[in-house]
């Protein structure tokens, strides 16, 4: 089973491709869910999976993906996870204000978090800074969520 | 000897508190550092009595005046041009660019830079920093040239970046503490030195350093990216270059560049020659 961990679900591209793939993994045998603070009512897409309030993910046993650096934090305590991946969506961690090396490299250096890349190209810069991605997963496609899904 | 170096944000009373810690047993001395903003000049000598203190000018107030008359102690006064006091320094220690303001009659010692030796000594090479080109952005402003210099190498060379400023640059990776500065530093094939203060560890780490403005004759200056390019690729794919490179380099670091030079120096001009003398000795021993 999938569970996807957000912070806010709102009206940004990374949440848009997300929820329209969930939507579509919903409808084949994948199970999945996701655990996230707030949704917000304008938001464009109908949500058709199960929705959890975020902290459930510290009782959840399956694939944990966080597509959040900030949130990812969290997934350092959440051991119960089967396993978990950081989706690096959008390379932001330079724009982190206050930026320090060890944050990053708790998470993006932790042998039992792999990490998801967007494209090849994001693939080739994440192995160069931190480590090879486990999978390269183009805007959320919910074919390759099966894929971790299977193979995990 | 009691030695108390106030907690002010000056690289250079950091510097010396860390090298008097490293000799400290060797000497008899107890180096203290002094929160000046817990607690008051008087009351931190009714407490330690020090004998040598380090001051910077901005303390030299009535409290300052008091505590000249009833202890007997040297201070080493830390300022950029001469002033009243009730009681004169052993030395001044002051910036390159302000050693003209002070006459003959008092010993000046420059702030210069060197490596930083007992911050970066027991740095070891770390796959997961690894890079072939490090920068560090530690001294202030990204200025557009810098800037361009940056956008070059991250985009030719496998780089990364760290330091306090922020640069917009998928490869800056954030602000680092000293363990992992001198890890990273260790882990790089070739370190880019914007300000001509990172190159002195990097010398000592054995890495070879080219700089951007000029910090001894040894090392590699560049002024422009073609200048840049070359050097880097030499120093990449010329193992015989790279070598020699290097072994200037350190020579040069150990040929009076560290932070325990300077901190040698500073109590040579107090007479206090056996601090002078263990400073030199301990990082001969440290010479590989």
């Amino acid at each position: 089973m999938i569970g996807i961990l957000k912070g806010n679900v709102g009206n940004k591209d990374r949440d848009f491709f997300a929820m329209y793939n969930l939507n579509k993994l919903s409808k084949t045998d994948t199970p999945c869910c996701l655990f996230c603070d707030y949704i917000d009512p304008n938001f464009v897409l109908p949500v058709d999976i199960n929705i959890l309030q975020r902290n459930h993910i510290f009782n959840f046993d399956g694939i944990t993906i966080t597509d959040d650096l900030m949130i990812s934090q969290d997934f350092l305590y959440a051991t119960y996870n089967h396993k978990r991946f950081l989706y690096l969506y959008h390379l932001e961690w330079p724009y982190i204000n206050g930026l320090h090396f060890s944050h990053l490299k708790k998470v993006l250096f932790n042998d039992s978090i792999d990490l998801i890349a967007r494209s090849e190209t994001h693939a080739t810069l994440i192995e160069q800074l931190f480590k090879k991605p486990k999978y390269i997963m183009p805007e959320w496609d919910y074919n390759i969520l099966r894929e971790i899904d299977n193979n995990e | 000897m009691r030695i108390i170096i106030p907690n002010l944000a000056i690289p250079t009373l950091h510097n010396v508190a860390r090298c008097l810690e490293s000799i400290k047993n060797n000497c008899g001395i107890e180096p203290l550092l002094w929160d000046c903003t817990q607690k008051s000049l008087i009351d931190m000598f009714d407490e330690t009595h020090p004998d040598i203190i380090f001051l910077h000018s901005s303390q030299l107030d009535a409290a300052f005046s008091l505590v000249s008359q009833e202890f007997n102690f040297k201070y080493i006064l830390i300022a950029d041009q001469p002033m009243p006091v009730p009681k004169n320094p052993a030395a001044v220690l002051t910036s390159p660019s302000s050693t003209k303001n002070w006459k003959d009659n008092i010993p000046v010692v420059v702030a210069t830079d060197g490596s930083r030796i007992a911050e970066i000594h027991s740095a070891s090479y770390d796959s997961t920093m690894a890079s072939d080109i490090l920068i560090q952005t530690n001294g202030g402003q990204i200025t557009n040239d810098m800037f361009n210099y940056i956008s070059f190498l991250t985009s030719s060379y496998h780089t990364k970046v760290i330091g306090e400023t922020p640069v917009a640059f998928h490869q800056y990776l954030g602000k680092v503490n000293i363990f992992e500065r001198a890890t990273f530093i260790k882990s790089t094939r070739i370190l880019i030195d914007f300000y001509g203060t990172e190159c002195w560890d990097a010398a000592y780490l054995k890495v070879p350093a080219i700089c951007r403005k000029k910090a001894a004759d040894n090392f590699w200056e560049f002024n422009n990216i073609k200048e840049l390019e070359v050097r880097i690729d030499a120093l990449l794919h010329n193992e015989q270059k790279r070598s020699k490179y290097i072994e200037e380099c350190y020579e040069t670091v150990y040929n009076g560049n560290t932070q325990y030079h300077v901190a040698a120096n500073l109590f040579q001009c107090i007479n206090e020659n056996n601090i002078a003398q263990t400073l030199h000795s301990f990082v001969k021993e440290l010479q590989v």
